[in-house]
C-alpha cells in the first residue's frame, strides 16, 4: 500500500481521535455520581407523595427562593417527586387546592407556616422530619 | 417492559427506513440502524402525544396504533426484499483506519455509558424538564396537562415534547418511572447519530470517509460529553443529522418527516424544519414532513403557552458576545492537538476538496447556516440575561455539529488507499462529469 498524502492525513486523522476519545474517558471518569443528590430527594418526597390525592393541584412552601441554588434544588426537586401531581409555586393559589407541601432547609419551619398569612389558614397534616412536611387547609 | 417498548420502536422506524433505503450492503445496514432510531422514535412519540391529547393514551390503543403502522410496511418490505438489485460491488474499508477508529469510538463510547451510569437522572434540566414533563405525560386522566401548565415556575412549558413523549410511552408500559428508560434512550440516540454519520458518508463516498467522519466526532468532547446529560439537544442532533442525510441521498419523504421531528423536539427545530423545507424544494419532503407539522402547529396554537424567550426588542449589542461565547465554546469542544477542528483542517489537506459535490450539497449547507443564524437571532432579541442564555452555546452548536461534519467531509474527495483499479473507480464516483466526458468520448470514437 503506497504511503500516499490522503492515507498519511487519515491515519494521522485517526491516531489523534483515539488520543483525543481516550482524554475523553479520563475527563467523563471525574463524572460525580448525582450530583444533585435526586436519588436521595425521591426518598425524602416519597411517603408525602403517596399520601397526596389522586386529583387536583398542590401548594408550596419554603423559607429558600429561587434566588439560591439551595432554593432551586429544593423547589425543582419536590416538583418531580410530586409529578404527574402538579405542584404550584404559592401556598394559596387559590380553592381547589387542599394540601401544600412544606419544603424548608430549616428544621423549625412552623414559624413560616404561621407567619404566611393569606386567606386560607393551614394546619399540619404530617410531618415527615428533616423540614418536609405535609399541610391542610383548615377551611 | 418500558424497554420492550424502546425496542419496539426501534424496529419499527428500522423496518420503515428498510423499506425506504432497500438496504443490502453492510454499510447501508448501519445507515438503516441509525435513521431507524430516529424514524421509530419520532413515530411512535407522535402517536404518543397525539393518542394522549385525544384520550386514547393507554397501553392497548398505544400498541394498536403502533402495530397499525408496522404491519403494512413490514409487509411491504417483506415483499419487496427479493426483487431489489443487488448493489454494486464497494470497496472495503482500510483495515488500519477501521481499528484505530473502531477503538476510538469504543472508547468514547464506554466514557459516555460510564458516565451515563453516574447520573441516572441526568444533568439539571433532564430532570427539571425533559423527564419531569414525561411523568406528566405518563399520568393519568388529564395529568398530561400539567406538562403545559402556565403554573410550572421557570421550567418552560412552552418546549415541545417529543422526548418527554419517548419516555413517557416506555413509562406507561412499564408502569413506573424507571430512570434507566430516559439513559437508555440517551445512549441510543448518540450511537444512532454515529450510525448515521458512519453509514451516509460510506454511500455517498466510501466506507473510509465514514470511518474518518467517526473519528472526528469521536474527538469532539464537547459533543460527547452531552450524551449521558439526557437533554434533548442530542436527539434533535440525530433529527437534523437525519433529514440532512436524507436529502443528500434523496431521500426526501423521509427526510421531511424527520424535519418535523425536529420541530417537535425543541423550538430551535422549527427553525430547522422551515429552513428544511425552503431550501430542499421537494414535494416528497413537505408530504413527509405535514403530519408532524400539522401537530408541532396544533401543540403550538391550542397548547403551548408563549415562549418565554420570544418576543424581546433587539439587543444589537448581543451581537459580538454571542459570536465569542459560541467561538469559545467551539474551541472547547476538543481536547488539545485532537481537536476536531483540526482533524477535519487535516482531512481537508490530505484529501483535497472534490470538484463535484452531492447535488444537495449547497442547500444543505444554506439550511445548517440558516439553522446558526437562527441561533444568533434568539440571543439577541431574548428579553432574558444574556450571560445566562449564552450557557447554552455548547448545546447549540451541538444541534448541527454532526450535520456539519457529514457535509464537509462529503465535500472532500473520497479516501482511497487500495488498488489502482479500486481509487479509479472511486474517482469517478468523485468526479462524475469526467466519467460522463469520458463515456461521450468513446461514444464519439465508435
Amino acid at each position: 500500500m503506497p504511503l500516499s498524502k490522503s492515507f498519511l492525513s487519515a491515519l494521522v486523522v485517526a491516531v489523534l481521535a483515539l488520543w483525543a476519545s481516550l482524554d475523553f474517558f479520563q475527563a467523563m471518569g471525574r463524572t460525580i455520581g448525582d450530583p444533585y443528590k435526586v436519588t436521595q430527594f425521591l426518598a425524602r418526597y416519597g411517603p408525602a407523595v403517596e399520601m397526596l390525592p389522586s386529583k387536583g393541584k398542590v401548594g408550596y412552601l419554603s423559607d429558600t427562593t429561587f434566588d439560591d441554588v439551595k432554593g432551586q434544588v429544593l423547589y425543582f426537586s419536590a416538583l418531580y417527586a410530586v409529578a404527574p401531581h402538579k405542584l404550584v409555586y404559592s401556598a394559596d393559589a387559590g380553592p381547589d387546592m387542599e394540601y401544600v407541601l412544606g419544603n424548608f432547609s430549616i428544621l423549625d419551619w412552623q414559624k413560616n407556616v404561621d407567619a404566611r398569612g393569606g386567606d386560607h389558614p393551614l394546619e399540619t397534616f404530617k410531618s415527615f422530619g428533616n423540614g418536609l412536611v405535609l399541610l391542610r387547609r383548615k377551611d | 417492559m418500558g424497554i420492550g417498548a424502546l425496542l419496539f420502536a426501534f424496529a419499527l422506524g428500522m423496518i420503515w427506513v428498510a423499506y425506504v433505503l432497500g438496504p443490502r450492503h453492510w454499510a447501508d445496514w448501519v445507515l438503516t440502524a441509525g435513521l431507524g432510531v430516529a424514524t421509530g422514535i419520532g413515530v411512535t412519540s407522535f402517536n404518543y402525544f397525539v393518542l394522549t391529547w385525544i384520550g386514547l393514551g393507554r397501553a392497548p390503543w398505544i400498541a394498536a396504533v403502533d402495530l397499525m403502522l408496522l404491519a403494512p410496511v413490514a409487509w411491504l418490505w417483506w415483499k419487496g426484499r427479493e426483487g431489489r438489485p443487488v448493489p454494486e460491488e464497494r470497496a472495503g474499508p482500510n483495515l488500519i483506519l477501521a481499528a484505530v477508529s473502531a477503538g476510538a469510538l469504543a472508547v468514547a463510547m464506554g466514557a459516555v455509558a460510564s458516565s451515563a451510569d453516574q447520573l441516572p437522572y441526568g444533568e439539571w434540566d433532564a430532570w427539571s424538564q425533559w423527564n419531569l414533563r414525561a411523568r406528566y405525560l405518563a399520568g393519568d386522566g388529564d395529568q398530561w396537562r400539567n406538562a403545559v401548565s402556565r403554573d410550572l415556575v421557570r421550567s418552560h412549558p412552552d418546549y415541545p415534547l417529543l422526548l418527554p413523549s419517548a419516555v413517557a410511552r416506555a413509562w406507561r408500559f412499564q408502569g413506573e418511572h424507571d430512570p434507566d428508560v430516559p439513559k437508555l434512550l440517551g445512549i441510543v440516540f448518540l450511537a444512532a447519530v454515529f450510525c448515521v454519520l458512519f453509514g451516509t458518508l460510506a454511500r455517498v463516498r466510501n466506507a473510509n470517509a465514514g470511518l474518518l467522519g467517526l473519528c472526528v466526532l469521536t474527538a469532539s468532547a464537547g459533543y460527547l460529553s452531552q450524551g449521558p446529560a439526557q437533554y434533548a439537544d442530542i436527539p434533535l442532533s440525530l433529527f437534523v443529522l437525519g433529514a440532512i442525510a436524507c436529502a443528500l441521498l434523496d431521500q426526501y419523504e423521509l427526510g421531511g418527516l424527520l424535519a418535523s421531528a425536529a420541530a417537535f423536539t425543541k423550538n430551535e427545530g422549527l427553525v430547522f424544519a422551515l429552513a428544511y423545507l425552503v431550501l430542499v424544494r421537494k414535494l416528497p419532503a413537505l408530504t413527509g414532513a405535514a403530519p408532524g407539522l400539522v401537530t408541532v402547529a396544533a401543540f403550538k396554537l391550542f397548547l403551548a403557552p408563549p415562549s418565554e424567550f420570544a418576543g424581546g426588542a433587539i439587543h444589537g449589542e448581543n451581537l459580538l458576545p454571542s459570536l465569542w461565547a459560541m467561538g469559545q465554546q467551539l474551541y472547547g469542544y476538543g481536547l488539545g492537538i485532537g481537536h476536531p477542528v483540526l482533524l477535519l483542517a487535516v482531512l481537508g489537506f490530505g484529501l483535497g476538496i472534490a470538484r463535484t459535490a452531492q447535488p444537495m450539497w449547497s442547500r444543505c449547507m444554506g439550511i445548517l447556516a440558516i439553522q446558526f443564524l437562527g441561533y444568533l437571532a434568539a440571543y439577541v432579541v431574548t428579553p432574558n440575561d444574556l450571560t445566562f442564555m449564552l450557557a447554552s452555546t455548547a448545546r447549540v452548536i451541538g444541534q448541527i455539529w454532526p450535520a456539519l461534519i457529514l457535509l464537509l467531509i462529503a465535500r472532500l474527495n473520497s479516501p482511497v488507499f487500495a488498488s489502482p483499479e479500486s481509487a479509479a473507480r472511486e474517482h469517478t464516483k468523485d468526479h462524475p462529469a469526467e466519467e460522463s466526458h469520458a463515456g461521450r468520448g468513446k461514444a464519439r470514437k465508435r
